[in-house]
This record gives structure tokens, sequence and C-alpha cells, in this order.
């Protein structure tokens, strides 16, 4: 491993270093003040331009200085986390030594802990002066150096862990947010702002620390498809950005946040699906009680041994056939691998079963009058489909049981095989949950109170508001009249911030407003919310493919967020810690703007949102326009790859030509 | 000692004389004779044997068998007179420990020395100490099946019988790690292999030698095995075992405790062993969808095993794991040997391209398949009329996140399809690729294995095994009382099922922690079960002894008593209790 290895190691931490930067410089500029970046570079080349790329290309060299300033900082934060890692993991005595060396800042950089965001801006001041050979070309170097380690293996390891890092690091850079509006049961409406790595359980924290409600587990959020009708609960350890990416941006879909008693049914009464006698006769005595004892010593016989149990369960259902709107009776088996039938003539024995469904790619839903609309024999349906299907399907499952008994279940069944221990997991959390705030009301201190003591809030504090505020500004700068004016607001809001109190209602409201100006009717998914992220490319794409959803995922667009940035670094800045989560809210206007700025070619006109989507393609159908004035780089080749390849190589480009300057 | 006259006029003491054989129980065997009293020790029996071998050996290990009585002599401070014994006796003065020949689960052959004194259940575990393997009560021996003799013609090859006669344990102590294994294996090449038989999957069977292997038939073949388990409470020479037999160590319980890969290598191999020929054998039924994720897994396993990369896994590439993990796979597969380079992994996003049939099927096509330049990347698979047309448009793109991956593979046929069915808001859309013959590395990209290590695949194995709803049931024909016919009654670790013999059909389920007692008439060899709320089930057994049920029903419930914080400690009175019953002899 020569230069070559050194080479893309460092052109990966600065990549990633940038890609941190950049998205702190477009989304985040207007931050608070305590935010340490050096404000000049950043106004320079982040407000004005239209796209990336541009952006980019107009980068001096100084700014490019600036920019590796920054990511050593960042970068250094991160490695120090490598390295303490590896130090526990207790690896021989060199091995720290060779990573020291490599971290592109030394000594310093292990310095920074908690204190990045000064240490990043002293330093950055310092180096400054001299462009060129700034600390981060220098340390690339020294892996060998210090101790001419003949490991070379330990060497690459840990170049490797580095790298992983790093992309970790450009993962976490991409992180999407949404707006997600939640039907409260009271007909009510709240808006969330919801980041991709929040899970269904956080969500709910979230929504438990709004509403005082009592945290029971059996609140969940649970998902409608108006237009299909069906619905099912999110279970707790969902991503719901995931699942809400798969919803169309015309999309009637809701999620609402409500108590089913169903979600842990099993946990609570496992011998009604477990005791379920094959002999049917005797399955007649429906709920049969049972004590405490012997219920958990089920659950553990269950759930706890090297594999789960998933319960004995078959029986004559009724399948609506492919696409007509008859249905059949079959004979039906679960078992962990997926739902089987007997095909005609044969037996139940394993070997002649057929099998009709595996979980791996379908979730499970609950048919909603199927009797009206398909003719099912009955209302106790469920359904299972790909959760990318959003209009009728041949390829949409639909199964018919006799009896709301049987229909429970089946679901309970299938969930249990499709999850397994982390369903009983999921259920341990929530009763973890259920008696933190049992507790807490007992004590009288939480579910009042606005002064929103040290509590369970945190989670949901730190990833909303910050971000959001820092967001607001920027984007309001670059975009247009109706960005400007969501931007008002949110610094409205900003302002206020501080006297808030953490249920300010008003906060969220005035989110909205923005939003609702917007032209498009989508009412829970605001474009905008999809396109949280920064990155432009899924817009250009999605119209061309004819895939609205799709390109949020697995395009990466190289987002802006902020938020990242506050997850790890320790504590956002001052102004910030009383951030109450109700502040969440401001953010979305902001996004619309974020999404729009820093899309690469035409800005976005103002009234983004779905109707454009479907005719944008003027640009290009799958290919993000090249930017024009990078020629240099041959468009990059991955027609598909889109956005952030082309971002992505135009940043090494620029380093690369940087560097070739030095040398 | 007071002199007495017998009726032909010779003086007697009360001393007799005693022979005692020396060796194992061989009508020829040297032999001799004490002059003993009815309250002679017998610890003062065995030194004056020794004394009149006057061989100088260790006798450290020889104890005295009663062969009339079926039973040794071992409480040394016992008198004759307490024991029973008089001059008619037949004793073998004879070692305690003898060789045996193991088949394991994983169907090799190994020797070595069992205790023939002990009950079953210690000599279990110390065989289980001996290999390596962790839980013994989970395990125990079953007689060989008798060969039928007209085989033998057919001569079997010879077998590689592995040795570890000559290993002595230091009794008590849990064997030390020494380069990598347990220190008394590391003593000899010899048993360093046997250690690596022990604790690496072996390959799979030869194709044609597993057809020829017979196969349960029914639920009444299913039942043999389970008349041939040894006795836990007696020990070997009680149930008519001799030095050199062979026997088989089966894991006999279905509830594996505390399986961990980090300190299980022998029984997590032997485990997923066990679970292969169980699968392979049809003892246990599976679909054909769960068949492709054993042969998944077994070939998967078997790759790694041969390739010696037996350590613990690489990680999964964190840039890429968001990927769909099945396609990924199939394009590393497809790839093959890519760049070993620790750094091209991580970073470079693999690539594959080829020349592919490519087929969408749509209303009113007659085409076929059609060749095409297919490139795969990230989650997306583009193809091209050809190759030079490759870095253009292409006709078609497609993001394949969250799609299905199905191979359609048929080997006789020559057939080697993946279909691909892509979802979209609208519903699922078919593609089909024709490839060349991939068959194993499409199971195995199918199965989403290729990340696994050896250990995690193997647990994985026995997980899938375990989740088969026939798994861990062991099958006894019994007549149910008041019943007319035969019925099966099948044993699990949490419950006893009535089963119909013709039909197959569960008919009724008992579970053990309804149960409130159970007793065994061995008169009648009837077992009689009280659960609560007053329901007594009773049957006797036909297939196989009721004894061996009996031991079945307290073997689980002895095992559900085990507790994690207790950690390895046995309660093996309490097993005896619960497994020893009051069997008249």
């Amino acid at each position: 491993m020569g230069e070559s290895n050194e080479d893309i190691d460092q052109m990966f931490s600065n990549l990633l270093g940038e890609m941190d930067l950049l998205t702190q410089s477009l989304g985040v500029d207007t931050l608070p003040p305590p935010d340490p970046k050096p404000p000049r570079a950043e106004f320079n080349y982040s407000v004005g331009f239209k796209d990336l790329n541009e952006s980019l290309n107009a980068l001096e060299d100084q700014d490019l200085d600036a920019l590796m300033a920054d990511l050593v900082a960042d970068i250094s934060e991160a490695e120090q986390r490598t390295i303490q890692a590896q130090k526990e993991s207790s690896q021989n005595q060199h091995h720290p030594a060779s990573l020291e060396v490599p971290d592109f800042s030394g000594a310093a950089a292990l310095g920074y802990g908690a204190s990045v965001a000064a240490v990043s801006v002293s330093q950055y001041e310092d180096d400054l002066p001299p462009p060129p050979a700034d600390p981060m070309l220098d340390v690339p170097l020294p892996p060998p150096p210090p101790e001419p380690l003949s490991q070379e293996e330990e060497a690459a390891q840990a170049k490797a862990d580095k790298i992983k890092l790093a992309l970790e690091k450009l993962k976490e850079a991409k992180v999407k947010k949404l707006v997600v509006k939640v039907h409260m049961n009271d007909n009510s409406t709240k808006s969330l702002m919801v980041d991709e790595k929040q899970l269904a359980r956080d969500v709910l924290d979230n929504l438990f620390e709004k509403t005082h409600c009592d945290c029971n587990v059996d609140w969940c959020l649970y998902e409608i498809y108006t237009e299909l009708q069906i619905e099912r609960i999110f279970e707790d350890h969902e991503n719901v950005v995931e699942v809400l990416s798969d919803w169309t941006r015309d999309t009637e879909n809701k999620v609402l946040f409500l108590e089913k008693e169903e979600k842990y049914a099993v946990f609570k009464n496992p011998q009604n699906f477990y005791l379920n006698n094959k002999g049917k006769k005797e399955g007649k005595e429906t709920n049969e009680k049972m004590n405490a004892k012997n219920k958990e010593s089920l659950l553990e016989e269950s759930f706890c041994g090297t594999s789960i149990i998933v319960p004995e369960l078959e029986g004559a259902l009724y399948l609506k056939e492919d696409g007509k709107k008859s249905w059949k009776r079959r004979y039906f088996l679960l078992r962990a691998s997926g739902i089987y039938y007997v095909p005609k003539g044969k037996t139940k024995t394993s070997r002649d079963l057929a099998c009709f469904i595996q979980f791996e790619n379908v979730n499970i839903y609950y048919g909603i009058q199927c009797k009206m609309k398909y003719k099912a024999p009955t209302d106790y349906c469920f359904v299972l489909k790909h959760p990318q299907i959003q209009k009728e399907s041949q390829y949409i499952k639909y199964l018919c049981c006799d009896d709301a008994r049987t229909l429970n279940q089946w679901v309970m069944g299938i969930r249990i095989a499709k999850y397994g221990k982390t369903l009983y997991d999921n259920y341990q959390r929530a009763m973890a949950r259920a008696g933190l705030a049992s507790r807490w009301t007992n004590l009288g201190t939480v579910s009042t109170g606005p002064p929103a003591p040290p509590a369970p809030p945190a989670t949901g504090l730190k990833t909303g508001t910050t971000q959001a505020n820092g967001q607001i500004p920027q984007a309001a700068h670059s975009v247009s009249a109706v960005l400007e004016e969501a931007q008002r607001h949110a610094e409205t809001t900003k302002d206020k911030k501080p006297a808030l109190g953490n249920h300010e209602p008003g906060a969220p409201r005035a989110h909205q407003l923005p939003k609702s100006s917007l032209p498009p009717p989508p009412p829970l998914r605001r474009s905008s919310d999809i396109c949280g992220s920064p990155k432009t490319a899924p817009r250009a794409k999605g119209p061309g493919g004819g895939f609205p959803a799709p390109p949020d995922d697995s395009l990466p667009p190289p987002p802006p967020p902020p938020p990242l940035e506050d997850d790890q670094l320790p504590p956002p800045p001052p102004d910030f810690n009383d951030a109450p989560p109700d502040f969440v809210p401001p953010p979305p206007p902001s996004f619309a703007g974020d999404a729009g700025s820093p899309l690469p070619p035409p800005p976005p006109p103002p009234p983004a949102p779905a109707p454009e989507v479907a005719k944008p393609p003027p640009v290009g159908v799958k290919r993000p326009p090249v930017p024009p004035k990078r020629k240099e780089n041959p468009a990059p080749p991955g027609g598909g790859g889109s956005g952030e390849q082309d971002f992505m190589s135009d940043l090494m480009k620029a380093l690369q030509k940087k560097r070739g300057n030095i040398s | 000692m007071a002199g007495m006259k017998t009726a032909t006029g010779d003086y007697i003491d009360s001393s007799w004389e005693l022979r005692v054989f020396v060796g194992e129980e061989d009508p020829e065997a040297e032999s001799v004779t004490l002059r003993v009293t009815g309250e002679s020790h017998i610890g003062g029996v065995l030194l004056k044997v020794v004394e009149e071998i006057k061989r100088k050996q260790d006798w450290s290990d020889h104890a005295i068998w009663w062969e009339q009585k079926r039973q040794w002599l071992l409480q040394t401070h016992w008198t004759l007179d307490k024991y029973g014994i008089l001059a008619d006796a037949r004793l073998f003065f004879g070692p305690q420990h003898r060789p045996i020949i193991l088949r394991l689960p994983n169907r090799r052959a190994l020797r070595l020395r069992a205790s023939f004194s002990q009950p079953l259940f210690q000599a279990v575990a110390a065989i289980c100490r001996l290999l390596s393997i962790r839980h013994p009560e989970e395990l125990s021996l079953l007689r060989a099946p008798e060969k039928k003799e007209k085989k033998k013609k057919e001569k079997e090859p010879e077998e590689e019988l592995y040795d570890l006669t000559k290993v002595v344990l230091a009794g008590g102590v849990a064997p030390a790690l020494f380069r990598g294994m347990p220190a008394h294996f590391s003593d000899s090449a010899q048993t360093e292999a046997c250690y690596h038989m022990l604790s690496r999957p072996q390959p799979p069977p030869d194709p044609l030698l597993l057809q020829r292997l017979p196969r349960p038939s029914s639920l009444l073949d299913k039942t043999q095995l389970h008349s041939r388990w040894l006795d836990s409470s007696r020990c070997l020479m009680q149930q008519g075992i001799k030095a050199g037999d062979m026997l088989w160590l089966r894991f006999k319980y279905y509830s594996f405790f505390d399986l961990d890969p980090k300190t299980d290598p022998v029984r997590l191999t032997q485990l997923y062993e066990q679970a292969r020929w169980d699968l392979l054998l049809e003892e246990t039924d599976c679909t054909e969808e769960e068949m492709m994720v054993f042969a998944a897994l077994q070939y998967h396993i078997n790759k790694l095993s041969q390739s010696g990369e037996v350590g613990e896994p690489t990680g999964t590439d964190p840039g890429l794991d968001d990927l769909d993990a099945a396609l990924n796979n199939l394009e590393v597969k497809l790839e093959g040997s890519a760049s070993t380079d620790v750094l091209d992994n991580l970073t470079t996003i693999p690539e594959l391209k080829d020349h592919l049939r490519i087929f969408r099927p749509r209303k009113l096509t007659l085409k076929g398949y059609r060749q095409h330049w297919v490139v795969f990347k990230e989650t997306t698979l583009s193809y091209y009329k050809s190759q030079d047309e490759a870095p253009g448009d292409p006709i078609q793109q497609l993001n394949l996140k969250g799609c299905e991956v199905v191979p359609d593979v048929n080997v006789a046929g020559q057939k080697f399809y993946i279909k691909l069915l892509v979802p979209s808001p609208e519903g699922m859309s078919e593609i089909y690729l024709r490839c060349q013959d991939l068959t194993p590395r499409i199971l195995e990209a199918h199965q989403n294995v290729a990340q696994l290590s050896l250990s995690e695949a193997q647990l994985r194995f026995i997980q899938a095994w375990q989740s088969l709803p026939d798994f861990g049931i062991s099958y006894v024909v019994v007549r149910f009382k008041g019943s007319r016919k035969d019925e099966i009654l099948g044993i699990a670790n949490n419950r006893l099922i009535r089963i119909d013999l013709a039909v197959g059909d569960m008919v009724k389920t008992w579970r053990f922690s309804n149960m409130r007692q159970w007793n065994v008439n061995w008169d009648i060899r009837q077992v009689a079960i009280e659960f609560d709320e007053h329901i007594n089930v009773a049957f006797s057994c036909l297939s196989a002894s009721c004894r061996i049920v009996h031991e079945y029903i307290g073997g689980y419930i002895f095992l559900s008593t085990r507790e994690r914080a207790r950690g390895e400690e046995l309660d093996e009175d309490l097993f005896l209790q619960l497994t020893g019953g009051h069997e008249a002899f």
C-alpha cells in the first residue's frame, strides 16, 4: 500500500470534512453566533450560488483551505473517538501510536473534546494564512513515520477504520427530515419533525411529551392508506422516515397517534396466541385466563430461547384471487418461514406445502371494509404487500378470516414470524417507558410543566430544535418569496424562542402556514418535506423515472444537515439549550428553502411541490444537469448515480486540483 | 472365631473361598482365589486380589463387577455380607473405564474411554468434558442400530477412527485453552486433528451415499430411534455394553441452553451436524423454501470451513449496508474474487457487468430473452444494447432497492434464472435474468448469508431448524388408556402431543407447565400423568420402554429448571430423581 492508499485515505477524509462543512455552510450559516465558523468565507460562497457545483467551482484556494481547516476539526474529533474505541478494544500498544499520527491535525486534534467548535475556529484562523501547506496535506504522510511499524496490516486496519468512520459521517451528513402531520385521536393534528434516524419509538416518546398521555404500551403510530383501505401499526423499531418515503407525493395516507390494544396483545395474553390448542373444539373457550407467572414462563419459552417460537396457526381462510373480486377458500398454515397453503389433493405434510408468501419483503396490514370494497366474505381481512406498493395491484394479497379472533391471531402470528425477538424487545422498552411515565406522574413533576424537567424529552429536543433554527435563515436567503416568508416565520419564532415554553403551541402552527400556502395539495407529505434533504437530485429524477418516491433513499443527496452535527457536537450552542421541543416545527419552512437552494440547476421554483414534480423533466431525465462551469469533469459517469456522485466527484476534483497546485 | 464342625467332621471357620476373575467378563479370564469371610470389606478384598496377581501396574481404576447381580462393588467399606456375596458369586476385577467407539453427531467415529461404572449421566458428562461440549445434560447415548447381515458383502470403505483413549483429563477442572483449543487436544498432531474434526463442520455427504441411507417413510419409522436410548441412571456395564462397542452420542433433549458461538465451538458444530443430518435424512420435514435456506447455509458453512476461515466475521461493509443485502451479496458473488484490498472493499462501489439475457414479461409480448449488456452498481441495474454503448444512455435503468430476488434454478434442466420483482407504487414489475451456472451462488446470495461467519452461519442454521414446526419432537408408539388403537406420543421440550398414527394430525397437546405429577407403573409399562384441572392421561408404551418416556419427561422438566445464574453447575441428584424412577431390578 503505497502512496495511493494514503492518497485515498486523505481524499476521503477531506471529502468527508468538506461535506460537513459545506452542508453547514449551506444550511447553517445564520446559525447562532456561537458557531465558530468563519463567517466571512461562508457568506462568500454559500449565499448566492445556485448550486453546489457552481459554488464549488468558485471556491478559491483560500476557501478550500478554510474548508479543510474545518474538516480537520471535525474529523479529528471523530477520529479521536475511533482511537478511543480501539484502545478500549485493547489492541496492542503500537496501535494507538500509529493511529494518532495519521490524524490530520495531530496533537491538536486530540485536544478537541467538547469544545470542538471553538477550537476549530482558532485553528482555522491560524491556518488560513498559508493556504497551501495546511495541516491536512502534511498530515496524511505520517502514517509510517513515527515508528516504522512493520505492522502494515495494522496500519491498513487503522485506515480502514478511519474510512469506515468517514463513510459513517458521510452518511450522517445526509440526514433527511420530514415534517409529519400526525392525526391525534381528538381529530386534531400535530406536526412533528422527524429525522431519518428516528424510530417509531422515538417519535412516540416525542408525542408523549407533547400530549401528556398516559404513555401506556398501547400507544402507537398507525399508518392508514386511505385509498387502499388498509392500515397497520408501526412497529416501534421501524424507521419512520423510511416508511413514509414509500408514500407517493400525492398520497392521502395518514399517520395517526392512537391506542391499539392489538399492538402488544401477545405479551399481555400470550395464551391466546400460543395455547390455542389445535383440537379445534377446545379452541372455543376463548380468552382463557392465565396467571402472571405462567404467562411469563410462556413468554420466556417463546421469545427467549435460541430461536423464537412462532405460534402454531393454521386453518381455512379466504384468499382474494389475483386481480379478481372472487374469494377462494384455502387451508393456510403459518410457519416461521412464511405462509403456506395445502394444494389441492395434497396433505398437510411439510413437503407438500406450497409457499404462499414469505415475510421478508412485505408488511402486514388490516384490510378495512373489504366486504364492501372487494366483496370479501367477512370484514376480518388482512393484507400483505410490499411497502412500496401504493396503488391497487395484483401483488397485494388479501386474506379473509372468519372472525376477529382468528384475524388477530394471524396478524400477530405474522408479526412474530416477521419481526421475531425484536417485537419482544420493543414491548419491553414500551413497558419501561410506560413505567417511567407513571412514576413521573406520580411524582407530579413531569407531564404538567413547561419547565421541562430534565426528563425524557431529551432526544426529541436535540434533533429537532437546533438544526431547524440553523437552517432556516439560510434557506430563506437563497430562495424566493414563499420561502422568504417561511423564513420570516422561522426567524420570528426563533427570536421568540428563548421565551417560549416547551409546549408553545403557536410555533408549530406558524410553520404550517408557509406550507399550506404552497400550491399543491399533498396534505401530509409536503414535497418540501421529502426534499428535506438538500439534495436536489431526487427531484430531477423522480419525475423522469416515474417513480416519485424512490429517489430519496438510494440517492443520497448531500444533505446539509446540520443535524448531525448537533448530535455529535456536545451541547449545542448555549442558546439552544433552552429550545423546547416544540420548536421543532420551525424547520419545515426552512427545509423547503433548503431543498431549493442547494439544488443543482434551476433553483427550484418556489412553489415546488407535486405538480411541478410531474413536469420538471426538462432538465434531463435521469441525469442531473452537468454544472456549466465544470467541464473538466466529464459528466460524472454514473448516469444513475446522479446528483450526489457528481457533487462528490466535484469535491474530489477540487481537492485534487488544489493538491496538484500545491505540490 | 469359634471353630465348627460340619456333618462330615471337617473343621471350618466362617471363612470361605472367593474366586475373582481378573479382567473383563470373559469365561477364560485368569482368576485368583482368596480366602475371605462375610465380614471382609471390599477394600480388603481388592487389596488381596492385587497382591495375588503379583503384577505391577496401576490398579487404581479397577473395581469388582458382580456379574449375576449386574452390579459394581464400589463401596469399599461395605462387607461381603452387606453386599450379600457368597462363594458362588462371579466377580470380575476389571477397569472401570473402558474404550468405546462413539459415533458423533457429525457421523465421525471416535474412540475414547468411558466410565462403565458410573451412572450414564455422569459418564456422558465426562465424555462431554473430554470433547469440550458444555451442558452435557442435553446429550445422551444410544445403542448403535443392529447391522443387517446381508450388507456385509459391500465392503464399507475403511473409515478414519479418531482416538482419544490416551488422553487423560485432570478431574473437575475445566480444561484450559491452549493454542486455541482445550489444552488436552494440543498434545499431539492426532489429538489436534481430532479437535478439528470435532469443532469444524464436515463437508456435505456424498449425494450418492446419502441416497442410499434409509429415511423414515412414516411417523412409525421415526419412533425407531427412540427405542435405543440408554438409561441415564444406570452404568454402561449394567446395560450390557462391552468394551469396544459402538454407541451414538446425540443431543437428546431439544432444549439448548445458552448456546454461545464463542465458547461452544464443538457444541455448536455438533449440534449443527445433528441438525443437518436430521434434515438430510428427513427426520424433520421442511418445505422447499426452508430447504433453500438450509442449502444456502450449508453451502456457505462448507465454503468457510474448507477455506479455513474459521475466525470471526470480517464485519459488514458499513458503506454499503443500506443496500439491499441480497443484491449486494449476489453482486459480490458474481463478481468473484474481487480485490482483497481492504480499502478497495470499503471505498469502491462494486460494479457488476456481464452479458445477460433479459426477459420482461408484458402482455402481448412474443419476444423471448434478449441479450443485453448489464451493469449493476449500487442498487441500480442498467442495461444496454451492447457493451459499446455502456457509457451512454441505457435502455432502461431499474432501482432495485427493496426488490425481491427469486432464484429460479433447475440444475437438471440447465436453467438458471433470476427473477427480479421490482417494487413501485403501482405494484411489482417482473424481470428475468438468465445466467450461467450459478446455482450455489444464487442460493447463497438469495439467502443473504454471504456475510455470516462460520459460527454465525451455524447458529442461523440451528435456529432455522428450531423454527420448524416439527422440530425437536421425539416420537413413541403408545396406547392410550381407553383407546383401542395405537397412537403416537410426541415429546417436545415443553409439551406432550397426541398424534394420530395414520394421518399424522396432532390431536391434543399437554404442556409440561400444567403438569402436576406423573407416575410409572413398571409392571404394566404404563405412564400416568395428571395435569391441572384434574386432567388425567395414561398410556402404555409400545415402541420404547416406558422408562425412556419417563426419562424424557423428567429430563425436560429438569432442563426447564436450569437458570442462567447457576452456569454449568448441574444438580445431578435432581436429574436422577426426576428420571430414575423406581424400576425394580
